[in-house]
């Protein structure tokens, strides 16, 4: 257990995405890594700590755990994915927050 | 809180203000046929013919002679398409007051290696716009609805450009509010 001042402050970001397809929470996943690991490349990506918390498959949208530090990087690296499973899309970032409670409110 | 705006949308809908809104635009401009924006795109001096229609007017060149003579002229908005560091140019268009467009949807349409150069062009412009106190403003530049991008997108994006918080947020509130005024 790590003692929580050594502890790196994380953010929440609560996304949906905006494409004609279905989308599972693994080819979530896959989209979201692979639109942030080509933006940020892997140390960027290392630094950002990305991990999907949560995906709900019908109204596409899921929140996405990343670094406090990184998180500009981590919204321009979503901003800028126009494609999804191949076809036109994006990913629309609706809020972030440092909790996720407060997140779904 | 600042109001938003997106003076560089490219294609017009049914419901387009709406979901300009729904991001949190409070007001966009749109160049096309119904939009409330006209784009001239110059390439030769003859182009540069300039009405009072009463639309805002973008010139979009890739020549910076265009350019600077069109700053003197009756143009809302400058597009440089090629981004290069011309001090010339940018000192001109810092003494009119003529803002320069930042669209992101020429970094959205590329990939890798091209987007990331591109990404360095539009860093370093931007760098010159900021010393010679030139205004520029950050749009969508969108050409559909998957490429309009919310206000918090423009402003992350615009962090990632080597812009400053406040820079990027002033880019897309203050500067497009004072076009829309004049």
């Amino acid at each position: 257990m790590v003692v929580p001042t050594l502890r790196k402050k994380k953010r929440y970001v609560h996304l949906r995405f905006e494409c004609p397809c279905n989308i599972s929470e693994n080819e979530a996943q896959a989209e979201l890594y692979g639109a942030l690991l080509s933006f940020l490349g892997e140390l960027g990506f290392s630094r950002a700590n990305p991990k999907l918390v949560e995906f709900n498959n019908t109204s596409k949208s899921g929140i996405l755990k990343c670094s406090n530090a990184e998180i500009q990087n981590v919204k321009a690296a979503l901003a800028l994915a126009n494609r999804i499973k191949g076809e036109n899309g994006c990913i629309r970032i609706l809020k972030v927050s440092g909790s996720v409670s407060k997140l779904l409110d | 809180m600042p109001e938003y705006y997106d003076l560089g949308v490219r294609f017009w809908e049914e419901g387009l203000e709406k979901h300009a809104n729904s991001l949190g635009f409070k007001s966009i401009c749109s160049f096309s046929k119904e939009g409330n924006g006209i784009e001239i795109r110059a390439q030769r001096l003859e182009d540069l013919k300039l009405g009072t229609s009463g639309k805002i007017t973008l010139l979009s060149s890739q020549n910076p002679e265009l350019l600077k003579k069109a700053c003197r002229r009756d143009v809302n908005i400058l597009l440089f398409g090629r981004f290069l560091p011309d001090v010339g140019l940018v000192r001109i268009a810092a003494e009119n007051k003529k803002p320069f467009e930042i669209p992101v949807s020429v970094l959205l349409e590329r990939k890798g290696a091209e987007r990331a150069l591109l990404m360095s062009k539009i860093s370093f412009f931007l760098k010159i716009c900021n010393k010679y106190k030139a205004d520029f403003i950050l749009t969508s530049g969108a050409t559909n609805k998957f490429f309009m991008k919310s206000p918090q997108e423009l402003v992350a994006i615009g962090e990632v450009l080597g812009l400053s918080h406040d820079q990027a947020v002033k880019s897309i509130s203050i500067i497009p509010e004072y076009i829309l005024e004049r």
